[in-house]
């Protein structure tokens, strides 16, 4: 008994939805160019972080799936391998970001600009565009490269069924984990820490994986728990592996806690001014409820709601957690990218709601494109049996 | 029903072991006669210990002064074996909790002697804070509890004090746990065992373990309680420990990647110790049925990735500190790199990030005698690690008319060699009295009842 796969169609409601999600975004984006171009560009750079991030995250999940030989995940890959496969459109929103914030945007540029600077420091070279610009683009290369590629064997899989292709992808996967962990620190470091060109947090890196990792999981189930629904998987992903995915889930929010308590506790104790700046920003005036709200909504909530054995295996409990979290994510970027801007009080208006808007338009599209290029498993994993029998 | 397994699954367990092998393997080696391998070991252990012993002794006798410290380097070698120590303790329960929970059925061949391995270097960890008390026997203020001392308390603020509850709840789980897991083999030892002296004391240990279903279902309960527990205090004892060199304002320990730097760290050394007592413990016990290069292969993959974290973590460092372009930050890292504690710097590189390298190649993981020597590189290059984060960011503080060397005295060595002769001591009694691998665990993971199959078919 094998049932057969299929493609996917996005549903016409929704994809009518999407759509003016999208162009919502675009509108907003194209006319905020011309009233608020620094607000647009925050947007379209929290964007295509989200974006970007999102597909990273996909990436890293197929990739430690791969090194680690996991079995039980093979009936659900392909939803992280389509979000996976939208990277080059959260890469096209990121160079747009890239480009226009180095025209005299990112904060850093009076340091490497301006003439009366009295030395050449680290910064200066540093920060030199063309370099920075390299960096970028070596990132994007590299991500994209790994990404198509590990795509594309696990799609050919379907139709050879050859081993090899598996054992490719896990070559693949440990030279992408090698280089993902030097350039997702060098992209932190450029295109968020660098918007407080001051401060430094040698974690910061981490921090930043963490959330998009985060994420990138809660999205899976979110998308996982709706395909469901449409009567898509529904008899190949079972309760087991829900649980499984929330049990990831669980396990990595209390991760990014770790991490987001390690760099606040460390720079909250040592009180030294040149780091603290960064949190006093976050902790003044209106700040305050949002930074507490972080914790609350990318921590509290996941963990005393995911505790339970059944929670976790309840499909509704998972989607809803799972949306928070996506929500939290936004809230977590938005806390790193604006108050460097707005320190006193946290903009939000037509700007970010057609941003944030926009984004969700965007990721959803995206991901219906790139579902539907493939079967809604991959039928010849040899792992497939095994995923389809897991159970604890 | 039975499990289905992929084509590309190996088995676990070499030589197509019934269940009565099994036992038989393991319990065997604790019922034969003591070999006069493990005799000779065990003096020569016992011999450092005994060193160690004597040597605590007179400095705790004389004070502490009998150490090489100095105004300007106030912590250095007993802190860097107490680090040194908590980190080898660090891969038992990595292997026996949070392995566990990702299910990773190796781990049933080396988490017995893993946890003995922690309990065991957790407890050499705790002697050089003790010692360093210069009063060990004023160690119980450390508790926190009303007292006729002027009501004085310990500090709350101090990350020290985190420190010694993150331990003590540690080594308490982590006994519990390693306990827990024994029962079930404990019992097997006791039914095997004639009547006598030898059926009593397995009798008392195992608790009156029946093997009866409803015992197993309650034991199955607790350990994975046990094992979601100890999971985070994994990752919590190292953390906390780094907190005693982070919280603190001096460049080179106030770092904020220093929790999971260190916690990658941790794992990363005592996976590699694991090994090293592994490829001994196989070898003389004649367990390569159980320990196989399978298992060496994977231990090895694990310290690639935390050596790489680490590594990723030194270079981290240094890019912020040439970034932050702070003068003291910039200087500290130079200093570690070209000055005087260059050599010590470099034998870390070497043995951290440049050594396991090798690992990648499937070759060097499946061959015994480089995963030896590479373990032992890495702990060499561990200790350094912690040496060269002790020593270097003190020796030459703000102060330029204060900068200073340090060298360890006699008294400090020879403190360091009884450590070692403890930690060697308590390993070779576990093996001679406790059965070194779980063989109720192991039985689940024989290939017997399990199907390997292609994609799709039933």
């Amino acid at each position: 008994m094998n049932p057969q796969a299929r493609t996917f169609e996005l549903p016409e409601r929704f994809r009518t939805l999407t759509t003016v999600f999208a162009v919502i975004g675009g509108a907003g984006l194209l006319l905020g160019a011309v009233l608020a171009p620094e607000r647009a560009w925050l947007n379209l750079l929290l964007g295509g972080h989200y974006l970007l991030g999102l597909a990273l995250g996909a990436l890293f999940f197929l990739a430690i799936t791969y090194v680690s030989g996991a079995g039980w995940c093979v009936v659900l890959r392909r939803v992280p391998e389509a979000l996976t496969g939208t990277l080059p459109v959260g890469t096209l929103i990121m160079v747009a970001a890239l480009l226009i914030g180095v025209s005299g945007l990112f904060p850093w540029l009076e340091l490497t600009g301006g003439a009366e600077h009295h030395d050449v420091g680290f910064k200066t070279v540093w920060f030199g565009v063309p370099f920075f610009l390299a960096r970028a683009a070596i990132c994007l290369v590299i991500w994209l490269g790994f990404a198509r590629a590990i795509i594309a064997n696990s799609r050919k899989q379907d139709e050879d069924g050859d081993d090899d292709h598996t054992r490719n992808n896990i070559k693949l996967s440990a030279g992408f984990l090698v280089l993902f962990a030097l350039s997702v620190s060098v992209a932190s470091f450029d295109w968020v820490m660098s918007l407080e060109p001051d401060w430094y947090s040698t974690i910061f890196a981490i921090y930043y994986f963490s959330g998009i990792f985060v994420n990138a999981l809660a999205t899976i189930l979110v998308l996982l728990v709706w395909l469901r629904w449409r009567g898509i998987l529904v008899d190949m992903v079972t309760e087991e592996h829900l649980h499984d995915l929330g049990k990831l889930l669980f396990g990595f929010t209390t991760f990014w806690m770790y991490i987001w308590f390690s760099q606040y506790m460390l720079i909250w104790y040592a009180n030294l001014s040149e780091e603290v700046v960064y949190f006093v920003k976050r902790t003044s005036g209106a700040w305050e409820p949002l930074f507490l709200a972080n914790m609350v909504v990318n921590w509290v909530v996941p963990f005393f709601f995911l505790l339970s054995r059944g929670a976790k295996r309840n499909e509704r409990v998972l989607f809803r957690v799972g949306v928070v979290l996506m929500i939290g994510h936004w809230l977590d970027l938005y806390i790193m990218i604006f108050p460097s801007f707005s320190p006193t009080t946290p903009p939000f208006g037509l700007w970010e709601v057609a941003g944030a808007l926009g984004t969700i338009g965007i990721l959803f599209l995206a991901f219906a494109w790139q579902f539907g290029k493939a079967e809604y498993f991959p039928k010849r994993d040899p792992f497939l049996a095994e995923s389809r029998h897991h159970h604890q | 029903m039975a499990d289905l397994y992929s084509t590309l699954r190996q088995p676990l367990i070499a030589g197509n072991k019934s269940l009565g092998e099994v036992t038989n393997d393991v319990s065997g080696v604790l019922e034969r006669k003591t070999s006069p391998l493990w005799w000779r070991a065990f003096m020569a252990s016992l011999l450092f210990l005994l060193i160690g012993a004597a040597a605590i002794t007179y400095q705790v006798a004389t004070g502490i002064g009998t150490w090489g410290l100095n105004r300007t380097v106030g912590w250095a070698f007993d802190i860097t074996n107490f680090v040194f120590w908590i980190g080898i303790g660090h891969a038992g329960t990595l292997i026996s909790a949070v392995l566990f929970l990702f299910r990773q059925r190796w781990r049933t061949s080396v988490n017995r002697a893993a946890e003995a391995m922690t309990i065991i270097a957790v407890m050499c960890a705790g002697l050089f804070p003790l010692i360093h008390m210069g009063r060990p026997w004023l160690a119980f203020w450390m508790f926190p509890y009303p007292n006729m001392r002027g009501s004085l308390w310990v500090n709350f603020r101090s990350p020290l004090v985190w420190d010694f509850f993150a331990i003590s709840t540690y080594f308490t789980i982590s006994l519990v746990f390693w306990y827990v897991g024994l029962l079930p083999d404990l019992a097997t030892i006791r039914d095997r065992a004639k009547a006598g002296i030898r059926k009593k004391i397995f009798g008392l240990l195992s608790l009156g373990w029946n093997g009866s279903l409803r015992t197993w279902n309650r034991y199955e309960v607790l350990y994975l309680l046990l094992a979601g527990l100890a999971t985070p205090l994994v990752v919590s004892v190292h953390t906390i420990v780094s907190w005693d060199f982070a919280t603190a304002v001096i460049p080179g320990w106030h770092s904020t990647i220093l929790p999971p730097y260190f916690v990658a760290g941790a794992i990363f050394s005592g996976m590699a110790m694991v090994l090293t007592l592994m490829i001994i413990a196989r070898k003389v016990m004649g367990l390569e049925d159980y320990i196989t290069l399978r298992h060496l292969d994977v231990m090895s993959k694990l310290i690639i990735v935390t050596g790489s974290i680490v590594g990723l973590a030194y270079a981290t460092e240094f890019f912020i500190a040439m970034y932050s372009e702070n003068p003291y930050e910039t200087f500290l890292f130079k200093n570690r790199a070209l000055g005087p504690f260059a050599w010590a710097y470099w034998t870390m590189v070497l043995c951290n990030v440049i050594s396991p390298q090798l690992l990648w190649f499937k070759r060097i993981r499946r061959n015994v005698a480089w995963v030896f020597v590479l373990t032992i590189l890495i702990n060499v290059g561990m200790w350094f690690e912690r040496f060269v984060i002790v020593v270097t960011s003190l020796h030459r503080d703000y102060l330029p008319s204060s900068w200073t060397y340090y060298t360890p005295t006699l008294i400090e060595v020879l403190t360091l060699l009884g450590s070692f002769g403890l930690f060697f001591t308590g390993f070779l009694l576990f093996c001679r009295f406790l059965p070194v691998i779980a063989m109720a665990e192991v039985k689940g993971v024989l290939s017997h009842g399990h199907r390997s199959v292609r994609s799709g078919s039933r």
